[in-house]
């Protein structure tokens, strides 16, 4: 159970939201068994509401299914839905948690998620998943890929009338179901319970609630989504007609002093572009206006989005105003927007109206902190420091996700990864302590056998049985080649049955098995595991999908219905008969990892890798650790990040399982997860080094600007320039200081936002305020993107008078020297229409961050991809932000894109993570399903190169000195790509074979001629064995 | 009511469609559909494979030569790939085999590329519905029990 | 209206009243002769679909009688008929009709002449409230077609299992060992009630040809962003679908349904009423009210809905409650 300190070797994860389940899959991988507690009755959180994410518009249900289903799936992963913690004790490492487990009234294990209960239960209750757009009923599934896909009865709307009893086939509805308390020992915690939404009620003027037409973000959001009340449509609710001409309004909820919500909640200006141009496509004509204060488009490829929707979309962008009221036309349900425009109050008609509603903290946050005993901050989300941002104020208690403070989907991914990281290290002696090893018989060889298929056809209660007709599927599959047995069950992957097909394989020496049932998608890996109980290779399993794809969307024709299932039947079979024993391909796993970067998110890495028992090989261009860091001398609120520094640099140098390598760079690297091997040339000596992972942490640097006389003029600096000086000269002699934004960022050379120059500017004026609150400070900016808790500095500093000035990209300030030889900014204020004249003593500038200069080099050694702009680009923008394609090769940092120090330190936990799933593990198994070469057929084209994503293939030299390629069995995912394109076909797909698939398209096609002679021999067969 | 009618439909042509399912999008907007009981016609057969990427032109053929009355080739929305650019690929094939079928008279209309995500079980449908209506317009494949048909 | 001779279904349990309408004719107490009995085995027996149905085919009044609560032969059959007659009320009320038509009153086997006093009263009270409008030579054909939606409602397992599961619920246990306080299952079975009725309403609408939700909410007097809110519904249960979009309004048509799901008035009846009213719709010059009248007369030509004898030729009651019972019953 335990290590020798006592350390318990699993977590809990409160929050089955996104963050949760990253952070539950990535300890799972690494050997902890995690419990996830969600008080949701199936997992999934707010992400699973959304139709499209920004800025890529990928469907947020086909990037988020994958997860929930290998969440849902693993074996080291505990669901305790419809939970709430109760209470809590013991120390880090060794925790007893009690939770509260509600009654669903369904059994768990019974059910197998169908919906017939739901499609009789008379309650009619309004969905919250679909924001009451839609009706539920009271026996329901949150949505329909939930998962677990259990169904819950909601007993606020249950009357009671046991309706769905009489129509559960299975037998799992249970209304003896009470409330249990249930004791769990964990060695870490984990939360990650999310947000909630903001009540824009609270917000009277605009009328939400009151004015039909009035919606919120996420209201929109379910009518833009597919399975959402209108099926894709955006209708006014007052009258179900398309609008016309619809307006969003901004900061609903955020940064509002008035409703208590004075920070910005970070995603909701992204959030309503994408509305804006997704609203658009679903509705021919419609006009999309976004009335908002400042476009905080901080993220990577944000800004380049928000200009695509105003230039290529035409979405209208009316900045710097928050609407004043909404009124309604009484006659037609249509609003009027109010609002002020250079001073001017002005009046807007429009026919619908989106309120962009900010996050809050989650529900009964109290409760919960109360019980765990952590801090909040006064915004009642979870308190955490500048230094640790992954802990909360209790040891052995972490934290991620918009808990700590709101933020978007890839950066409570990357965060809930680094809470993981600081869970797995706290515990890291009890590694596999708690997670079992099933042992399976040994594998039967049924190389060179005939094949002899099994045929299992599901009745699936009704679903299948009550349009089909199952038993003569059966016996159809009896007169079908190689079919050997065949038999229907009413429910195939029932645990009787599971053992009635694993008895049968063995008793009938079936060396091939096909499931006529439901989808391969949930359910392969459940048969696969009652083949391996029985002693045969998991790949001689084929499904035959009859009931999604089938029974259930040919209901009111069964007789076709069936014969069409005969030939799913048909297909499967054919198949089966060519399926082959697959092995994995595996690699022994080197047990340290490569960080190259010595910056914050290197030495961070590397410290975590040491603390959770690992090697880490640090490389460093320069001669001292620190990188961009060095420069930073203080954080908004005052902290001593030198101080910092200097102590991190001390546990780098001073921990032995770090190697520290200065004045160093990678020379070479070959290999692939596991085992790369890398040459690093340190001071000049050539080093070779084998290591499991690399993590890609090469920092960035401050741009050197050409513009506004920098350079020229000492009076010139950059943000970081002049922190220095008021650090080193501890006062500042100035009367004026002009400080001007985006200073390289968000032109046209450099499209990107460098997000964290918006912050420093305000820091440093708030640090010349607090020196001498009598020097007059203007800040010359474009948007304020002091996204976050970062807003309440920017109110700050505004309090204390600094001047904030907007104006426009194409009225640039203009920085000259007046005949007296002073320094002269004339800029065209944005707000007031005039243009101001100002006589500073400094001027400021807030310099972009570029990416480091060896990026492109880097990129090219390990085959990793850069984006347009020289940062690196991790393999999906939204779920897999510190991973690259390439498998063992992870990114955090400023190599990512810029970012500030507490995203950076979570940002390299996370990489920690990722890596760990992979260090943690003795031998790595490949996919099974991959390509081949065969070397006798390929020409050495290259063709399969240029094909594949993920550097699975490779052009090798034969003994023989000719050029053949060959597939990495690591790398390569199984896609089958490749194999389409080979000139030569040279390269075999396994489990897609050539001949697989064909032999189903053939027997689409073709009924089977039924060999008799055979089937009599089966018939005997049978009669003799029972 | 609609089974007493079967032998009616029977005598109509009846198409048979195979439609290739890439494993992560459309083949889990099949299955939504399933899901959400919408109907659509039976005369579609799904092949699932991993990736679009992965339908050989010669898959689609070979089907056509079986006498297919119509070929159906479903995947990720661009950009939504799981192995990330699979559904580009397809994309390029299909339309380099359109132009053969149209070449060698048999219509590259009778094949189609369709992108359906995985939360478009409606979608789904509807291309099936359409799909087929379209083929049955289009009438049987030449091919179909001609000497290499059947085969 | 003094010379109004109303038809009233007398519909008598078995054990208690028809015992206690015998009692009445050996006692020779003298009532009204407008009543036709119709002898049942429970008050519970009697579908509601039977009393719409009752309805449809022009009884101007029904009187349901049982033994008094507590004295049923079944135990609880009345109390059942009592929550059934209610939704019937439910009902008749949205299609325009006075509940008081249909009556429950409970007579015991020794009540003869409270027997007599019933028939008495509620005859006179069907008197004062005039003919069945869906009766006779001039039948409303609104609230005929309002009726049959009715009658769909009551044949649909949502409305159907809450009437029959009501009595269990709330006096006895449901299946959590709870009773349900009468109030909340009132006021359920009124939602219901009305949501199915509306929903079913809708579908007739968008029958023929696609409707946008502002002229189901036009022609139903409902709201639309209830409209709305049904269509959703009912296109989550397969039952419409969006045909087009018109003009930025989605239009909505029912999906035809193999097994009858959605009966209305019957064929011949919707072929002429729209013939009709499609022969009118050309005529040049004619105003909103003769364009009624003609319709009015030409109407006089429809048939009886059960004996199909046209209804200028005079039908006669009896006749059709017989075809009537053997249709349902039989």
């Amino acid at each position: 159970m335990s290590d020798e300190e006592g350390k318990i070797g699993a977590v809990m994860v409160v929050g089955g939201g996104i963050a949760g389940m990253q952070a539950a899959l990535d300890l799972a991988d690494s050997g902890y068994l995690v419990y996830v507690v969600d008080s949701s009755p199936s997992i999934g959180g707010a992400m699973a509401q959304l139709d499209k994410t920004f800025p890529t518009h990928d469907c947020a249900m086909c990037i988020l299914s994958p997860k929930l289903v290998a969440t849902g799936r693993h074996q080291n992963v505990k669901l305790m839905m419809a939970s709430d913690i109760h209470a809590i004790e013991g120390k880090p490492g060794n925790f007893t948690v009690f939770v509260k487990r509600k009654a669903r009234y369904v059994d768990e294990t019974k059910c197998t998620g169908c919906g017939l209960c739901t499609l009789r239960c008379p309650i009619e209750v309004r969905d919250e998943y679909n924001k009451g757009l839609k009706l539920r009923k009271a026996i329901y599934l949150k949505y329909p890929q939930a998962v677990p896909p259990v169904h819950t009865i909601d007993r606020d709307h249950c009357i009671g009338c046991g309706v769905c009893e009489t129509q559960c086939e299975a037998g799992a509805i249970d209304f003896s179901g009470e409330e249990e308390l249930v004791k769990v020992d964990v060695g870490s915690v984990i939360l990650a319970p999310g947000f909630s939404e903001f009540d824009p009620r609270l917000k009277t003027e605009y009328g939400y609630g009151v004015f039909k037409n009035v919606l919120s973000s996420v209201e929109l959001e379910r009518m833009l989504s597919a399975t959402g009340p209108y099926r894709g449509m955006v209708l006014r609710p007052s009258d179900g007609k398309r609008p016309k001409r619809m307006a969003f309004i901004q900061c609903v909820g955020s940064r509002d002093v008035q409703v208590g919500n004075p920070y910005c909640s970070s995603v909701c200006c992204m959030f309503a572009v994408k509305e804006a141009l997704i609203a658009r496509e679903h509705t021919p004509g419609l006009e999309t206006h976004i009335f908002f204060m400042d476009m905080r488009a901080f993220g990577k490829e944000f800004d380049e989005y928000y200009a695509r929707a105003e230039e290529e979309h035409g979405i209208v962008f009316t900045r710097n105003t928050r609407v004043a009221r909404v009124s309604q036309n009484p006659e037609t349900n249509n609003l009027y927007l109010w609002y002020a425009e250079h001073g001017k109050m002005k009046r807007e008609e429009f026919d619908i109206v989106v309120l962009s509603i900010g996050f809050d903290s989650p529900k009964d946050v109290e409760k919960l902190t109360e019980k765990l005993g952590i801090k909040l901050n006064k915004h009642d989300f979870c308190q955490t420091d500048m230094f640790t941002p992954l802990d909360t104020s209790e040891p052995g208690i972490y934290v991620c996700g918009a808990f700590s403070s709101p933020k978007d989907i890839p950066d409570s991914v990357a965060q809930a990864s680094g809470a993981a990281c600081r869970a797995m290290s706290e515990i890291a002696g009890a590694r596999g302590a708690m997670v079992t090893v099933k042992e399976y018989p040994p594998e039967i060889d049924v190389s060179g056998q005939e094949p002899k298929v099994g045929v299992f056809v599901c009745h699936c209660g009704i679903n299948i049985g009550g349009v089909l007709d199952v038993p003569s599927l059966a016996e159809y599959a009896k007169t079908l080649p190689n079919v050997v047995h065949a038999e229907d069950n009413l429910y195939t992957c029932s645990q009787d049955t599971q053992q009635r097909i694993s008895e049968t394989i063995m008793e009938k020496g079936l060396n091939r098995v096909v499931v006529a049932s439901c989808t391969p998608r949930t359910h392969t890996t459940i048969f696969q595991n009652t083949l391996m109980e029985a002693g045969l290779n998991p790949h001689l399993f084929e499904m035959a999908n009859i009931r999604d794809q089938c029974s259930w969307v040919h209901m009111n024709v069964p007789k076709r219905a069936t014969k069409k299932a005969r030939t799913l039947i048909r297909m499967a079979v054919a198949k089966a008969s060519l399926l082959e024993q697959l092995k994995p391909a595996e690699v022994e796993v080197v047990k340290s990892a490569l960080v190259i970067g010595g910056g914050l998110s290197g030495m961070t890495a590397a410290v975590e890798l040491a603390r959770a028992g690992f090697d880490a090989h640090l490389v460093e261009k320069d001669s001292e650790l620190g990188g961009l860091l060095r420069r930073i001398h203080f954080g908004c609120s005052g902290e001593d990040v030198q101080g910092f520094l200097e102590r991190l640099v001390k546990q780098v140098e001073d921990d032995d399982r770090i190697r520290v390598y200065t004045s160093a760079e990678l020379k070479e690297v070959s290999g692939s997860v596991g085992d790369f091997a890398a040459v690093i040339d340190s001071d000049g000596e050539e080093i070779e080094t084998h290591q499991g992972v690399i993590i890609v942490a090469t920092g960035g640097e401050e741009y050197e600007p050409t513009e506004y006389l920098y350079g020229k003029d000492p009076r010139v600096m950059t943000q970081l320039e002049f922190e220095e000086k008021l650090v080193t000269e501890g006062e500042i002699d100035a009367k004026c200081i002009v400080m001007v934004h985006c200073v390289g960022s968000r032109t046209t050379e450099r499209p990107y936002c460098s997000r964290v120059c918006c912050t420093e500017s305000v820091k440093n004026a708030l640090r010349v305020k607090e020196m001498n609150p009598g020097i007059a400070v203007y800040s010359l900016f474009r948007d304020m993107r002091t996204y976050g808790f970062r807003e309440e500095f920017y109110r700050e500093a505004a309090e204390k008078g600094v001047v904030f000035i907007r104006f426009l990209e194409e009225n640039e300030p203009v920085v000259s020297i007046d005949d007296q030889g002073k320094l002269e900014v004339r800029v065209l204020d944005d707000i007031l229409q005039e243009e101001l004249l100002i006589n500073p003593d400094y001027v400021v500038l807030a310099a972009a961050t570029l990416p480091a200069r060896g990026n492109e080099e880097l990129a090219r050694m390990l085959k990793v991809p850069l984006n347009s702009h020289g940062f690196f680009l991790e393999a999906h923008m939204k779920l897999r932000p510190v991973d690259f394609a390439t498998d063992g090769i992870f990114l955090c940092g400023l190599a990512h894109l810029p970012k500030f120090f507490e995203e950076n330190v979570s940002q390299a936990c996370g990489a920690v993570s990722r890596a760990l799933s992979i260090l943690s593990q003795d031998t790595l198994e490949g996919e099974a399903t991959i390509a081949l070469v065969d070397e006798s057929m390929c020409r050495g084209c290259g063709v399969c190169v240029d094909t594949c994503e993920f550097g699975a293939p490779s052009l090798i030299m034969l003994e023989n000195g000719r050029q053949v390629s060959h597939i990495d069995g690591a790398l390569c995912k199984g896609c089958g790509s490749c194999s389409v394109s080979c000139c030569n076909k040279a390269i075999t797909m396994l489990n897609f074979r050539t001949d697989q698939v064909l032999s189903m398209v053939e027997s689409c096609f073709s009924e089977a001629k039924t060999p008799p002679a055979k089937r009599e021999a089966t018939v005997v067969e049978e009669v003799t064995e029972t | 009511m609609t089974e007493a009618m079967a032998p009616a439909i029977e005598e109509e042509f009846q198409p048979s469609i195979l439609v290739f399912c890439c494993n992560w999008c459309s083949y889990a907007g099949a299955d939504l559909a399933g899901v959400s009981r919408l109907q659509y016609p039976v005369n579609v057969k799904v092949l699932r494979v991993m990736c679009s990427g992965r339908v050989d032109p010669y898959f689609i053929l070979r089907a056509l030569e079986l006498g297919a009355d119509g070929v159906l080739i479903t995947g990720c929305e661009i950009g939504d790939c799981h192995y990330i650019s699979g559904n580009v690929k397809a994309k390029e094939r299909i339309e380099r085999l359109s132009k053969l079928l149209d070449q060698i008279g048999i219509g590259s209309d009778r094949i189609r590329l369709e992108w359906i995500a995985a939360s478009e079980g409606t979608k789904f449908a509807q291309v099936m519905e359409e799909f087929t209506d379209h083929i049955t317009n289009l009438g049987p494949n030449p091919l179909k029990g001609s000497e290499t048909g059947g085969g | 209206m003094t010379d109004f001779n109303p038809h009233i279904v007398g519909f008598l349990c078995n054990w208690c009243s028809y015992a206690g309408a015998d009692l009445a004719g050996v006692s020779r107490i003298q009532y009204p002769t407008n009543i036709g009995v119709v002898r049942v085995m429970c008050s519970s027996s009697i579908d509601p679909v039977i009393l719409i149905e009752t309805m449809i085919r022009g009884a101007d009044g029904v009187l349901i009688a049982g033994c008094h609560p507590g004295d049923c032969h079944y135990d609880t059959g009345n109390l059942h008929a009592e929550r059934r007659v209610k939704i019937v009320h439910r009902l008749l009320d949205r299609c325009g009709l006075e509940p008081e038509r249909i009556r429950l009153e409970w007579v015991s086997a020794s009540e003869g002449s409270r027997f007599a006093e019933v028939v008495d009263n509620l005859v006179e009270e069907i008197r004062e409230l005039g003919p069945n409008p869906v009766a006779g030579d001039q039948p409303d054909l609104d609230i005929l077609e309002r009726l049959y939606v009715a009658r769909n409602v009551l044949g649909d397992f949502r409305l159907n299992l809450l009437v029959n599961k009501e009595h269990q619920i709330e006096d006895v246990s449901n299946v959590f060992g709870e009773t349900i306080p009468k109030e909340r299952m009132d006021e359920l079975l009124d939602t219901v009630a009305s949501e199915e009725f509306n929903r079913c309403n809708l579908l007739m609408l968008a029958r023929d040809s696609s409707i946008s939700v502002q002229q189901m909410a036009d022609r139903t007097g409902l709201p639309e962003e209830e409209v709305l809110d049904h269509t959703v519904v009912l296109v989550d249960r397969g039952l419409l679908k969006v045909d087009r979009v018109d003009d930025g309004s989605p239009l909505y048509l029912t999906i035809s349904q193999d097994r009858g799901r959605i009966s209305t008035l019957p064929a011949w009846a919707q072929v002429e009423k729209r013939s009709i009213e499609s022969s009118i719709r050309n005529l040049p010059d004619v105003d909103e009210t003769t364009k009624a009248w003609i319709v009015r007369e030409l109407l006089l030509t429809l048939r009886c809905h059960n004996c199909e004898r046209r209804r200028s030729d005079a039908c006669h009651f009896s006749v059709c409650i017989r075809g009537l019972m053997s249709g349902v019953v039989g």
